[in-house]
């Protein structure tokens, strides 16, 4: 396992790739992978990718509208 | 009934775009993985250039597999953060890509487009009456 200051970025890659396959990773490593400051939000819950199944807004609406008016003739 | 999310309005701009049912299928799901790869690269922009240059190998490797870069980038930031950027890359993105269909569209097409716009703008309008 890697101590803090001792991983290469090749190595940082290939245990972010463990850790996403086999799940068997430790807080240790993702201390020296990414920083103190980072594992809080690595250890967080999961939240879904918001995507395209977020709502139609106003903004929008009114920007696709500007878009429109601008390459109308 | 009332379409409500940029899925539906992609959707209904393929229609006129002239895309049969599977193709706009096809097409919805390429862009749902082109997203997820404009909400890393935002994501990415928080890390120097090394270790980014590393993240973007990973996510090239992983492309195929959209579930392990998603939960990937889940983990590089907070909830809020996550949800911040990935909501505000989805609209642009949505822009770009109406921009990019009206860009080749017909002036016919174009029409219909606007139409489109005021039929959400509308849909909008009486949900709001509804809930009020």
């Amino acid at each position: 396992m890697p101590e803090t200051g001792e991983h290469s970025p090749l190595k940082v890659a290939k245990g972010i790739e463990t850790f996403l396959e086999s799940r068997q990773v430790t807080l240790q490593f993702l201390k020296a992978a990414f920083g103190k400051e980072n594992v809080e939000g690595m250890t967080r819950g999961i939240t879904p990718l918001v995507g395209l199944d977020t709502p139609v807004t106003e903004p929008f609406l009114s920007k696709a509208g500007q878009l429109v008016e601008k390459y109308s003739s | 009934m009332i379409h409500g999310t940029l899925k539906h309005f992609l959707e209904d701009m393929l229609d006129i775009a002239g895309y049969a049912k599977k193709e706009k299928e096809t097409y919805v799901v390429s862009l749902e993985n082109t997203l997820r790869e404009a909400v890393a690269i935002e994501l990415l922009k928080k890390f120097p250039k090394d270790d980014a240059d590393v993240f973007t190998d990973f996510i090239t490797r992983h492309k195929k597999n959209p579930r392990i870069v998603q939960e990937f980038f889940k983990s590089l930031s907070t909830k809020e953060e996550f949800i911040q950027i990935s909501t505000e890359k989805t609209y642009s993105f949505t822009l770009e890509i109406v921009e990019s269909f009206l860009l080749s569209a017909t002036e016919q097409q174009k029409k219909r487009v606007k139409h489109l716009i005021e039929r959400y703008n509308i849909s909008r309008i009486q949900t709001r009456t509804v809930r009020s």
